[in-house]
């Protein structure tokens, strides 16, 4: 990790397996060694609510489940407006952000009340408030595997493929087997590969 | 296998703080474990259930939470280890018993967790359970971390079979649903044979003899408690300020002291025996410092406890400025955040925070352009917003400002637009149909307006059945909708008596619930909220002329279950030559008063649109398309 | 013969007025952003002034009809939406109207324009054997029908859903026949036009109340769908009315009284109109209006138009005269129509007495009178009279 505690934000919005991802993110992590903390925003997670997860990764110390204002090293969003609203509070310019583009409207758009920003305006946003930013079609390669939700696990492939942090096929597959169910764990892997391929350009 | 029950000592796993608990009653040799599904606290129960099986251990999700506590007091007066696990509002539910509980004593060990929601995340109210604990002299732990989470309760055991009596452990949210590192300890292998004395009957009367029991029980428990390691102090010997936190505020106040640079000034003393007080260890840190800060979620109770001891030992004590939320310095309610922490403690050292209120306004200007608030709504195709598109038709229709009295659940979402605004009370489990009952009744003041009531088939079975009954007796004219979606959706899916299977997957016999309310003589009526103009009818009709209580069930399954289950029922399209829009005669009916997340408004074509991936395919749009533009064909 | 015949204003000007007509209404530009269905809520439904014409229903997701009342559903942010521009009760300026169908001013004698009044009454027996009066509108309308000068006749039935009496489109004599008989309610029998309009018909003819009426001749003046209205609604006949009960409380009354009886016909017969003669399958019943008052719609009290005065030709009783109507001929569209008639043999007419006109006409003005000293609870025997 390039910095202690290492602070992750995994965000987007109910129903995108944003809590079960950064769940197996953390016990990968815990394997290789680290105290890892996670807090959960989830009132409203099957609601069409915001979902935040906060990750603390320590090689020393268990830290608090929510980290402070501006403190995010990498935000994991699921959803560009998620990102935003995410790097607004948490981000610095130190932040390396790592965005799902599929848009999901929250209802007050769906209903006409409120627009959604412009895709263009959106991504700039993005830059603008990160270090570096790297935006994936996770969303369309997931509904290509055969079910949206595995998007999470292709965005945790494109923070491996990026560097960003260091996660192999084989700490996955066990953390996958652990937490979820041994017949999940092919499909995921799938998931990961393709993540990774996104990234990794280098 | 669940890594709950891995057998490893010394192992660190990744556990959520509800895990925790629960592994630490196994490793405390747990025999018996029940609750009431609420959150924060459900995972503790739900994941013992999933091991029971493989654990040999007796699982219930019971009615209530009074029941589930009087289950888990059986095994504990007959030499069993128990635990029983409620959220906030369980415990008052749970009180009554519990209060004659801590008269008899127990026989056996039991911890009662009570899992708080500071800022009402998930929950109707906020509430501080931790005073209980003094109400009821039984002592009271808090865990601070996950590794605590797990250790506490398997001290709270040990504590409670020591004592004879229960212990409270209190969770808050930022324990109960995070995450993080805990190391395991052993399973035991041999637990106590149970029995139950019958020589000895457990009686709280007279009062005169188990209340002093009781205060000598208490007595033994603060013996035991006075050098726990539960109770920790950090930083240097004689502070500037002394930070007194629990809980939360633990890991919040000591990396809030590292960014601010104050390791050097400021120490904090986590105390985690909240109940009683660890004196001495208070003592001597109160010696050493002028200034003391209280950080803890939601009610001052630490901080009127250690003012109170204060009291009791001034001639030991200097003069110390007390800050917290007496003072203001802290939020009178609420959870604590690394923000709050900073910043109070920013005002109170004069250190300044790097995130000040500048940099907070910035960030809502950013939100306010990019990231569009997401108010909470029904899930597409959930079934309550059918049903209360119904009653709101129907109630309309009917004309006389009926009222639609609610309690906790989803559908208490129905008391926001995306539910129609049609719930008009929300209060505790059950309440809104006993309120319905009350207001029903008020014919003899003029009152015409309709009483209706809806709750979930969960709540239905927790707390309206004696309200039924009150009904029938009172003859009442009021309607009781109940909202089966055949879930306790809210906090996860667990079974209920209405349910097949129990908690640990065993058939059993399902209550039906028109059954029951045919059995008490109610006129009862059985409906599939997505047949809206049947439902609309039927609502009408039932609450046309009332002479005692009526029951309407409207059933059908959780959109998240049935989505799962079986996909999509119906296509559903959008025909947009048929699609008029904004125009009159329509006025966006679909996305702007329906609101199902799954129908969008197409702002520059100027025409609704199904969202696919969103759509759960119930079809009930079709139906209310006044221009028969949206179109469901059978997926 | 011409249908229509009826001059209307320059086509792009009904959208304009109406929405300076709201503006007017709602004094002040900065209203108008208001919903129209709000103020149409507060202005005419809350006030209890709705008379259930029936003409805001048939557009609207948020209005309905139940139980012979209109209830609002929903909101709508709609701030020239067709519920309130439409509505006879919300606003109703006599001129512009009277320009547009008679080509002259309005008159303000009591019984507005007219050409010719006559006394006139069905030359067929089967007519006659099921009509109010003289068989005069069935008539009219059906050979409007078997003519072709309309394609489609939007009537009133007494039997329409939940047993509640409401429009019907008819397209035979049959049909329109089916109708015949007074129903004493406020029956929201406009909102079949909806039905008659989606269906295609480019020539229909409606009967209604003097409330039905008024609100016809703004749709076609303000036409705010641009659905052709002035053409396609080609033949309005009006009827007379006093005042008309509110069907709900009405219905549930006679079902109190009659069980599940069938009821042939409801009237009440003149002079001196203090009774309700209903009857049924075994026999007649008699129900003291005394007794019905109540049940008198409140939008009625406060309605000013007796005899349907801005329609083609406006139907009622002929007092003192069983089996005869009294008949108004006002525009050039009902001359037209009344000429046909009688020249084909339909209708049988003979003057109308100097003196029945002058005591039609005292009636109408004690009508506007009570309106205008807002004394609801006056009432005449002069009842909403169909055929």
């Amino acid at each position: 990790m390039e910095k202690d505690p290492y602070n992750v934000v995994v965000a987007g919005v109910g129903g995108q397996g944003n809590v079960l991802g950064t769940q197996l993110l953390g016990a990968v992590l815990v394997d290789q060694g680290y105290k890892v903390t996670i807090g959960e925003t989830y009132g409203a997670s099957q609601r069409g609510g915001s979902v935040m997860s906060h990750m603390r990764v320590s090689m020393t110390d268990q830290y608090g489940p929510l980290i402070p204002p501006r403190c995010a090293d990498l935000v994991i969003a699921l959803e560009p407006s998620e990102a935003v609203r995410v790097l607004a509070q948490y981000g610095n310019p130190n932040t390396v952000t790592v965005v799902n583009t599929r848009t999901i409207f929250p209802v007050d758009v769906t209903s006409g009340n409120l627009a959604y920003p412009e895709k263009d305006a959106l991504m700039a946003k993005i830059i603008a408030l990160s270090k570096k930013a790297f935006f994936l079609e996770a969303t369309e390669k997931a509904l290509e595997l055969g079910n949206p939700i595995l998007a999470n696990i292709i965005m945790i492939g494109a923070v491996s493929g990026a560097g960003i942090l260091s996660i192999t096929e084989v700490e996955l597959a066990k953390a996958i087997r652990e937490n979820i169910s041994s017949d999940k764990v092919d499909v995921n892997l799938k998931a990961f590969a393709i993540g990774k391929e996104m990234t990794n350009c280098d | 296998m669940s890594r709950l029950i891995l057998d490893e000592p010394g192992k660190e796993i990744l556990l959520m703080g509800n895990e925790a608990i629960a592994r630490g009653a196994l490793e405390a040799g747990v025999r018996v474990a029940a609750a009431y599904p609420g959150n924060p606290s459900s995972e503790i129960i739900g994941n013992l259930a999933q091991v029971a099986k493989e654990m040999g251990i007796y699982v219930e999700w019971s009615v209530n939470e009074k029941v589930a506590a009087e289950v888990a007091a059986a095994a504990a007066v007959s030499n069993m280890n128990a635990l029983v696990a409620m959220k906030q509002n369980g415990l008052n539910v749970a009180c009554d018993f519990l209060l004659n509980l801590n008269l008899t004593g127990i026989r056996g060990g039991l911890v009662v967790i009570v899992a708080d929601d500071p800022s009402g995340i998930s929950s109707s109210n906020e509430q501080d359970s931790r005073s209980f604990a003094k109400l009821a002299d039984i002592p009271l732990l808090e865990p601070s971390t996950f590794q605590e989470a797990k250790e506490m309760v398997r001290e709270g055991f040990e504590l409670s079979r020591r004592t004879g009596n229960f212990v409270m452990i209190r969770s808050v949210t930022r324990i109960s649903h995070a995450r993080g590192n805990v190391i395991l300890g052993p399973l035991p292998k041999d637990f106590p044979v149970p029995y139950f004395d019958t020589s000895k009957p457990l009686c709280p009367i007279p009062t005169s003899i188990t209340h002093v029991a009781l205060h000598r029980r208490f007595k033994e428990a603060e013996e035991i408690l006075k050098d726990s390691e539960f109770n920790e102090y950090w930083g240097p010997e004689k502070p500037e300020l002394l930070v007194i936190t629990c809980g939360s505020g633990w890991l919040f106040s000591k990396e809030a002291i590292d960014i601010l640079g104050l390791c050097s000034r400021v120490a904090v003393l986590k105390v985690g025996t909240t109940w009683p007080l660890p004196k001495s260890f208070l003592i001597k840190h109160l010696q050493k410092t002028r200034r003391v800060l209280f950080f803890e979620e939601i009610d001052p109770v630490l901080e009127n406890n250690v003012a109170e001891l204060y009291a009791q030992h001034n001639r030991e004590l200097p003069l110390i400025e007390f800050m917290g939320k007496n003072s203001g310095i802290v939020p009178g309610t609420g959870e604590l955040s690394p923000e709050l922490i900073l910043n109070a403690l920013g005002k109170v050292t004069g250190e300044a925070v790097e995130f000040d209120e500048n940099q907070a306004g910035q960030a809502k200007d950013i939100i306010e352009g990019y990231a569009p608030q997401r108010s909470m709504a029904f899930c597409a195709g959930c079934p309550h917003r059918a049903s209360l598109w119904a009653i709101k038709q129907a109630l309309s229709l009917d004309g006389r400002n009926g009222v639609l009295f609610g309690d906790i659940g989803c559908y208490a979402l129905g008391i926001l637009p995306t539910g129609f605004s049609q719930l008009k009370t929300v209060h505790a489990m059950g309440s809104g149909a006993g309120m319905a009952c009350g207001f029903g009744n008020f014919h003899q003041f003029g009152v015409n307006q309709p009483s209706l009531a809806v709750c979930g088939d969960s709540t239905f079975f927790h707390a309206v059945i004696p309200v039924l009954v009150n009904a029938v007796h009172q003859r009442s004219r009021f309607l009781l909708v109940v909202l089966d979606n055949s879930a306790t959706a809210m906090t996860g899916f667990q079974p209920h008596p209405g349910s097949p299977v129990d908690a640990m997957g065993q058939n059993t016999s399902p209550i039906v619930i028109e059954d029951l309310c045919k059995s008490l003589g109610l006129p009862t009526v059985v409906m599939d909220p997505f047949d809206l103009d049947g439902t609309i009818e039927t609502v009408c009709e039932m609450i046309r002329e009332q002479t005692g209580p009526k029951a309407l069930i409207l059933r059908q399954e959780c959109a998240l279950v049935s989505g799962k289950k079986q996909g999509k029922k119906y296509q559903v399209r959008i025909d947009p030559q048929r699609c008029i829009g904004e125009e009159c005669g329509c006025d966006r009916l679909c996305t702007r008063v329906f609101k199902c997340p799954g129908l969008t408004w197409d702002r520059s074509e100027k025409k609704s649109r199904i969202e696919s991936v969103i759509c759960n395919g119930c079809g009930v749009c079709a139906d209310i398309c006044p221009s028969h533009a949206i179109v469901k064909e059978s997926a | 013969m011409n249908h229509r015949t009826v001059g209307f204003l320059a086509r792009s000007l009904p959208r304009r007025r109406a929405r300076r007509i709201i503006s007017v209404e709602t004094k002040g530009a900065a209203v108008t952003q208001t919903s129209a269905l709000d103020r149409l809520y507060e202005k005419v439904i809350a006030k209890g002034l709705c008379a259930a014409c029936g003409a805001c229903v048939g557009n609207c997701p948020y209005l309905v009809k139940y139980k012979g009342k209109t209830v609002k559903l929903d909101s709508c942010t709609r701030s020239d939406g067709k519920c309130y521009v439409y509505c006879p009760a919300a606003y109703f300026d006599p001129e512009p109207i009277s320009q547009a169908i008679f080509n002259e001013s309005y008159d303000n004698n009591g019984i507005g324009n007219f050409a010719e009044v006559k006394a006139s009454r069905s030359t067929f027996d089967e007519i006659l054997a099921v009509a109010q009066g003289g068989g005069t509108v069935t008539s009219l309308m059906g050979m409007a029908l078997n003519k072709g000068l309309i394609d489609a006749a939007v009537v009133t039935s007494g039997k329409g859903s939940g047993g509640f009496a409401g429009g019907v489109v008819a397209t035979t004599l049959e049909g329109v026949k089916g109708c015949a008989g007074s129903k004493f309610v406020g029956a929201h029998s406009l909102d079949a036009l909806k039905e008659a309009l989606q269906s295609g018909f480019t020539r229909i003819g409606i009967v209604g109340l003097p409330c039905q009426v008024r609100s016809l001749r703004k749709m076609q003046l303000y036409d705010m769908k641009d659905q052709d209205l002035k053409q396609r609604i080609s033949l309005v006949i009006g009827l007379f009315c006093n005042w008309s009960f509110s069907v709900g409380e009405f219905q549930s009354l006679i079902r109190t009284r009659m069980g599940t009886k069938e009821i042939r016909k409801f009237d009440v017969p003149p002079p001196p109109a203090n009774q309700l003669r209903v009857e049924t399958e075994d026999g007649v019943q008699i129900i003291s209006l005394d007794e019905l008052k109540p049940l008198i719609q409140d939008a009625c009290r406060q309605c000013p138009d007796m005899t349907s005065e801005f329609a083609d030709v406006s139907v009622g009783m002929y007092e003192g005269r069983p089996g005869w109507n009294t008949l108004i001929i006002r525009s050039r569209a009902g001359l037209e129509l009344v000429e046909m008639a009688i020249q084909s043999g339909v209708l049988q007419t003979e003057p109308f007495p100097v003196e029945n006109l002058t005591h039609l006409r005292q009636a109408s003005r004690n009508k506007k009178e009570r309106v205008s000293r807002m004394t609801p609870e006056a009432s005449g025997g002069h009842l909403a009279c169909h055929d």
